[in-house]
């Protein structure tokens, strides 16, 4: 090792005065005759052969031994545990794995088998109002804001109630799923009201609908319209701007979650189409086609 | 003599726009409930909304009505108060006190409440950490847990951030000119933080 170190730090000093053609006079006896002294008379080409060949041989050699080191212990690992196993089989009998016993790590044995869910109420506005009004008057005011949120999500449910009731059951060969249908509200306007339904039951297809109303986030998505940020661009051909229904929309497609299109409304409201498996744009516009904005927009009471 | 008049003024002052203020929030509430049984419900939706951030704004007097009128040796600015609430809880509701003194010290108390932003701020700050910044550390503040932050500006002020979450909102005391931790510390504690969760949420 002390050799092939030695041979390749003097063949980088000495490398400005060696010759390729140097190769072709070389011979095997050239190995036998070298020593370290060699080393010091260093600046004929011929002894700067045999060190390079040297240094090109103890590399290769180094290579292949630390390889076959590398290959012996990992046989030598694998025949370790196989015996492991087998000894261990050998005591305590060989364990016969069952279906379903997997160990999922949950220690808990009793799961849930009964029950109906929580009950369905609408809240009542007119006696949340009232709840307000005296809570409000007694000096109470967080039960008196909470009363009012109630309320307001009692109106908000009939809202969104509405506005799914006025949309088409069939679209483009899809029917409603009506246990999908959604009405959801934080009764603030940070998120707002998010009105959901999704239509299924042709082949794959499948198109999703959410109208967003009185939310702030909807607000800014159409100051960022405003401002161009969803102008078209020649770079990303999937996402263009277009005209629905006399509103200014956004329509784009990804692989992964078919065609979108974005209608903002109102002040602070938007329609939002997601088609899923559609075979074109035209197929999917045809299918948005059949929602009317300006009827969800006056159900909502939007200008 | 003129102090006692002033008070009496204050407190007529006071009275008249609570009594303006339920005034109003009645009125909204009449109109939501003659929308709602018109079938207008947009309108409804208005009004319930405007009734919410007038009760909104009459919590947010109530913490400035508890709030000490002096930190240390530092009174309140009277001007300085203020009360907002966001008009669709997207900020939720924000009361302001101001304390100054006649050296260079001075004390901004400023309390976010029932904002959705704030409940994941909150769990973050309630975590307790590791951290490796002398500047920072966890404290207690009227037995809550609270982040104080030290920094220093180029003219050698020392200013102290101190962060109290409780539920959805956050209060936050920023004092300046005070060198002592333990003066601030103190000065924190005088801070009624329960009373105000209470009448918050």
């Amino acid at each position: 090792m002390r050799m092939v170190l030695s041979i390749g730090l003097s063949a980088y000093c000495n490398f400005q005065t060696f010759r390729p053609s140097d190769f072709q006079t070389f011979r095997l006896s050239d190995l036998q005759t070298f020593r370290l002294s060699d080393l010091q008379t260093f600046n004929n080409y011929k002894h700067m052969k045999k060190l390079l060949l040297l240094l090109g041989i103890g590399f290769l050699l180094l290579q292949a031994g630390l390889a076959d080191l590398y290959g012996q212990g990992r046989l030598l690992r694998r025949l370790q545990d196989e015996m492991e196993r087998r000894a261990v089989e050998e005591i305590f009998g060989k364990e016969e794995e069952r279906p379903g016993t997997h160990d999922t790590g949950n220690t808990s044995t009793t799961r849930n088998r009964r029950g109906s869910g929580l009950e369905q109420s609408i809240p009542d506005v007119g006696l949340h109002i009232d709840e307000a009004r005296s809570s409000y008057a007694s000096g109470s005011y967080s039960p008196a804001k909470s009363a009012l949120r109630q309320a307001l999500w009692g109106v908000e449910l009939e809202m969104g109630k509405q506005v799914l009731a006025s949309l088409p059951e069939a679209v483009g060969g899809m029917t409603y799923v009506e246990k999908d249908d959604r009405v959801s509200s934080t009764g603030i306007g940070f998120v707002g009201m998010l009105i959901q339904r999704r239509y299924a039951g042709k082949d794959d297809m499948e198109l999703n609908l959410s109208v967003g109303n009185d939310s702030g986030l909807f607000g800014l998505a159409r100051i960022a319209a405003a401002s161009g940020l969803y102008m078209q661009d020649t770079e990303q051909p999937n996402h263009k701007q277009i005209r629905f229904q006399d509103h200014n929309a956004y329509i784009q497609y990804d692989d992964y979650d078919g065609y979108m299109l974005s209608v903002p409304f109102g002040q602070a409201s938007i329609l939002m189409l997601q088609g899923v498996n559609f075979d074109t744009e035209a197929q999917f516009m045809s299918a948005a086609g059949q929602f009317n904005v300006q009827n969800i927009k006056q159900k909502l009471g939007e200008q | 003599m003129k102090t006692i008049i002033r008070l009496v003024f204050a407190g007529i002052m006071l009275l008249m726009s609570s009594a303006i203020m339920a005034q109003t929030v009645e009125a909204r509430l009449d109109e939501a409930q003659a929308a709602y049984r018109s079938g207008d419900l947009e309108g409804a939706r208005f009004a319930l909304q405007q009734a919410m951030n007038e009760v909104d704004l009459a919590i947010g007097r109530e913490v400035l009505g508890i709030l000490p009128d002096q930190l240390g040796n530092m009174p309140k600015v009277d001007a300085g108060d203020n009360v907002a609430s966001a008009s669709m809880g997207f900020a939720g509701l924000y009361v302001k006190r101001q304390y100054r003194s006649d050296g260079p010290a001075s004390a901004d108390l400023q309390i976010l409440a029932d904002s959705p932003l704030l409940a994941g701020i909150n769990a973050i700050l309630a975590l307790p950490f590791i951290t490796g910044d002398a500047n920072q550390k966890r404290i207690r503040v009227a037995n809550y847990r609270a982040l104080m932050q030290r920094s220093e500006d180029s003219n050698g002020t020392v200013s102290w951030d101190i962060q109290v979450p409780f539920g959805s909102s956050l209060m936050t005391l920023q004092i300046k000119g005070i060198d002592n931790e333990n003066d601030v510390v103190a000065m924190a504690n005088t801070i009624p933080v329960d009373q105000v969760a209470r009448l918050i949420q």
